[in-house]
């Protein structure tokens, strides 16, 4: 624990021999293309499948009314007081530009392509909802009819007393600031196989799932099968970041094909393009926000009004602005709170959890209205933040909306960001370059973030010393490429005394791994309840092991000591026991084995740590709204079990004529907790910083007012490359969390939140001395932005 | 994937314009279960996180070291620029390539 080992999944990714769901060898495949809407918002009047069903090599087809008939709705998991309408295929209308209408198996993939041309749809087009704010007070034109309004959900909070911070504020100012619709895009897209068993009625999906044990429960009651009569295998995952949680449409299709093709399996890839079109994104945002505040820069409260726009379905719906209210004051002490937070539906494609679902938007809001405060009242960034600071021995600290965050020192994270950027040094440069007109800007961003899932979330391990001493782990939670098998590997070889690299961790099968209904990796939740079972496995086999080498040695427990796979007595190291000859003795000779102690050395915990229910308040003051479910009352999904927290600091160049940005430099000083891999964490920090430069500046999903999608590759859907990635230095702070039984945070989606402030607020401050409105409005900050602003900026100054 | 030496996309080459071509792809890169440097460079330097794209990289990578042994950051960030990875933001693999570089030229020496 503690060491930057090399990951021991790696040998086997590098020579090749991967198993993503397009890599796996299953006999007698058939292949599924789906059709797909072209329009936004249409009446949905028949689907005639019998031309596709005369193509040579076609073996079925299914549309909206077979899954109507066999299957119940996608699952709502925020809105309550709505009822989901939405099946796997689309039924009475199309709701968004490639929407699932019908799907076709085939001998061939291009078979299956070429049939579903055969396929006669008729649609009436309606208007399409594209616009949240118009769609947010629509009296008619909805995405569900039978909801009689588009707008599916409204939080409503008031925290503290927010007339009085207004009344006694010296100053207030009121901004309008917008986060874009985008995502993380997996490289690897959504992938399955499906194979039915007619004789056993057994069904049995390769998939790239996130969420092993949501998809068991949830594919469960959407199909009306048994759990144990669905078999989820995961293997390999291309990179999940909460795309690949609930794929109920691809999952729900492909077993519906597969449980007609008399028992062959099939397979569904989507391209690049029905992704882009149709496997999720992030809400987008609109927010108001008016701030109330002291001369000194002490923030005495605010109003944030919200407007979130999540797309056609009611799935997520409500999700990404529900997230807020976790982290809603940030890292600062600000009591006084008005949260008017409205969720609207458009004909858009649905929002999916990403990378930090809400928790990027809150930050960006509090960390831009820090900014314009600081602004306004012509302050130091860094020393308005100071003020503001939770201080560091105000913890636990239980914010507004009744979330605690466990521990942590953001004045210490602030300071050594701006001592490794030499910030004083720096501020003198840019005085120095603007006289000879280069502008370069410094943007800060420092937050919290939630972390290691939801503190009522459980997961499930099983851990086996083998009859030869052989060590295999078996968990209820996928691996996405975080490094899961080695840290789990690092957790029992520490406890085990054991070289990690031989122990074997088995890919997620729901025959053989102990899941829970929260099974799967999201939210940083491994640094949670994974990494506790796995400890508490570990140490109970320690104790067994104990035990046993104690009798064999003759020795008392206390004096026995694991190391370098040898049992022995403290101080004796010569005269030991092996891990086979502990096995032996376990299930080859109960003579051998201590009063109390039985035979065979397997553990399996389910659980998490008792300290995680110090993550939330019996007697706070909850927000109420149609998400009463998401965001109400102890447990509450969104009170995380750790928060760890960051300080970002982004140093960019702007070009004065063309609005090109250049980020010279880009530090990060995080707060994770204890480390157990420090060169998987920094990977982490690389790879979420990189995914929140990308949102920053270069990434959006656009539509054009009939709905199309005008970003459905990566030629119009920006990402980072080589050369776009700034060198990123990274330190670390450590506050240990004590609901942690190690103490340790999450990362993992940490630092992704970070850059959409830090570089909006640098390069606010690189264009300031032009004076006049500078103001960033929406994201991303591109080159045109830039020079608009720049262009603006010169205009105004010439006419004074 | 290197086709005769030069980096191609595997999907946009057809076979017929293969033909009679010497293809490498990374299960060409070890050699009876040995790994080349470039992918040791990729392990000790963690420039792989969920691996869906590495085997683009190496190859890619390779394709740079071939014609250029000691190449520049500049060169590496505007060679790889073609391959995109979600995970690891890059750094650690442009880290790998300089690595690889040291190490292929111990070899030779």
């Amino acid at each position: 624990m503690g060491k930057p080992l090399k990951r021991f999944e790696d040998r086997r990714l590098l020579l090749g021999d991967t198993a993503f769901v397009d890599d796996l060898d299953i006999p007698d495949l058939l292949y599924v293309a789906i059709l797909r809407s072209p329009y936004a918002h249409a009446k949905l009047l028949k689907v005639d499948l019998s031309g596709a069903l005369k193509v040579p090599g076609v073996v079925t087809a299914i549309d909206g009314d077979t899954a109507k008939a066999v299957t119940k709705t996608i699952p709502s998991y925020a809105v309550a007081t709505l009822k989901p309408e939405e099946y796997c295929l689309a039924t009475k209308k199309v709701r968004y530009v490639g929407e699932a209408v019908a799907a076709v198996v085939a001998t061939d993939p291009a078979v299956a392509e070429d049939a579903i041309e055969e396929i006669k749809v008729q649609y009436e087009p309606l208007l399409a909802v594209i616009d949240a704010e118009k769609a947010v007070n629509s009296k008619s034109n909805f995405v569900y009819d039978s909801f009689g309004t588009n707008a599916v959900g409204h939080n409503h909070a008031l925290w503290g007393n927010v007339d009085e911070a207004f009344r006694s504020a010296d100053q207030t100012l009121k901004e309008r600031i917008s986060v874009q619709r985008f995502s993380s895009t997996p490289l690897e897209p959504l992938a399955v196989i499906a194979k039915f068993d007619r004789f056993t009625q057994e069904l049995t999906l390769w998939c790239n799932a996130q969420m092993t044990g949501h998809v068991m429960m949830g594919l469960s009651e959407m199909l009306g099968m048994p759990t144990n009569k669905i078999r989820l295998i995961v293997q390999d995952i291309g990179g999940g970041f909460g795309i690949k949680t609930r794929p109920w449409r691809p999952l729900a299709i492909a077993s519906l094909l597969a449980m007609r093709t008399n028992g062959k399996p099939v397979k569904y890839i989507e391209d690049r393009r029905e992704h882009m079109m149709a496997a999720g994104m992030t809400a987008g945002g609109i927010f108001d926000v008016e701030v109330a505040f002291k001369n000194d820069g002490k923030i005495l409260g605010f109003r944030l009004h919200e407007i979130n726009n999540d797309g056609a379905s009611l799935q997520y719906a409500g999700t990404y602005s529900s997230m807020r209210a976790t982290l809603i004051n940030g890292s600062y002490d600000i009591r006084n709170i008005e949260w008017d937070s409205y969720t609207t539906l458009t004909n858009e494609c649905p929002s999916m959890p990403n990378r930090g679902v809400g928790k990027p938007g809150m930050v960006y809001i509090v960390e831009r209205m820090i900014e314009f405060v600081a602004q306004r009242l012509k302050m130091d960034p860094a020393e308005i933040r100071r003020r503001n600071f939770i201080p560091a021995n105000k913890f636990p600290y239980a914010t507004p909306s009744g979330r605690v965050y466990d521990s942590g020192n953001y004045p210490a994270l602030l300071r050594k960001a701006l001592e490794i950027v030499e910030y004083d040094k720096l501020r003198e440069k840019q005085a120095e370059l603007r006289k000879n007109g280069k502008y370069i800007g410094i943007g800060l961003a420092t937050y919290v973030h939630g972390a290691s899932a939801h503190s009522r979330e459980i997961e499930g391990i099983s851990i086996k010393i083998d009859a030869k001493g052989n060590i295999v782990a078996n968990s209820g939670s996928p691996d996405m490429g975080t490094g899961h098998t080695t840290t789990i590997s690092q957790i029992i070889a520490e406890e085990l005394g054991v070289n990690p690299e031989s122990i074997t961790v088995d890919h997620f099968d729901s025959n053989f791994s102990p899941w829970t209904p929260y099974s799967g990796t999201h939210a940083n939740k491994f640094s949670g309840p994974d990494v506790e079972v796995t400890l508490q496995a570990a140490k109970k086999l320690r104790a067994k092991v104990v035990a046993i080498g104690a009798n064999l040695l003759e020795a008392n427990p206390i004096d026995i000591e694991l190391e370098d796979g040898k049992i022995f007595v403290k101080g004796s190291r010569e005269r030991y026991k092996t891990l086979a000859e502990i096995a032996r003795a376990s299930y080859q000779n109960p003579k051998l084995l201590p009063e109390g102690v039985e035979p065979g050395l397997e553990e399996t915990a389910i659980g998490n740590t008792p300290l995680a229910t110090g993550a939330f308040m019996t007697d706070a003051k909850y927000e109420v709204g149609s998400m009463h479910q998401l965001v109400t009352g102890p447990g509450s999904p969104t009170s995380f079990m750790t928060y760890p927290s960051s300080a970002h600091v982004a140093v960019v160049e702007v070009d004065m004529e063309t609005g090109e940005l250049k980020i010279l430099n880009y530090v990060i000083v995080h707060d994770c907790g204890r480390i157990i891999n420090p060169l998987i964490v920094q990977g982490q920090v690389q790879g979420n910083a990189v995914h929140g430069i990308g949102v920053a500046l270069l990434e959006q999903f656009v539509y054009d007012e009939d709905g199309q999608l005008l970003t459905s590759s990566f030629v119009d859907y920006l990402k980072p490359t080589t050369c776009e990635v700034p060198n990123i230095i990274d330190d670390h702070v450590v506050t240990p969390s004590p609901r942690s039984s190690i103490g340790i945070k999450g990362v993992g989606e940490g630092e992704s939140l970070g850059p959409l402030a830090s570089l909006a607020n640098a390069v606010e401050d690189a264009i300031a001395p032009l004076g006049g409105d500078f103001r960033i409005h929406s994201l991303p900050i591109t080159p045109e932005k830039i020079y608009e602003l720049v262009k603006r900026a010169q205009k105004q100054r010439n006419r004074t | 994937m290197l086709m005769d030496g030069l980096p191609v996309k595997s999907c946009t080459v057809f076979a017929v314009q293969a033909d009679g071509s010497e293809i490498t792809t990374t299960e060409g890169l070890s050699k009876n279960g040995k790994l080349h440097p470039l992918q040791e460079a990729f392990w000790e330097s963690h420039a792989l996180q969920c691996g869906y794209c590495t085997p683009g990289f190496l190859m890619a990578s390779l394709a740079i070291l071939n014609r250029n042994a000691s190449p520049t950051e500049e060169e590496i960030r505007r060679n790889l620029s073609g391959n995109l990875c979600m995970c690891t933001g890059y750094l650690n693999i442009i880290k790998a390539v300089k690595l690889a570089s040291e190490k292929m030229a111990k070899v030779r020496n």
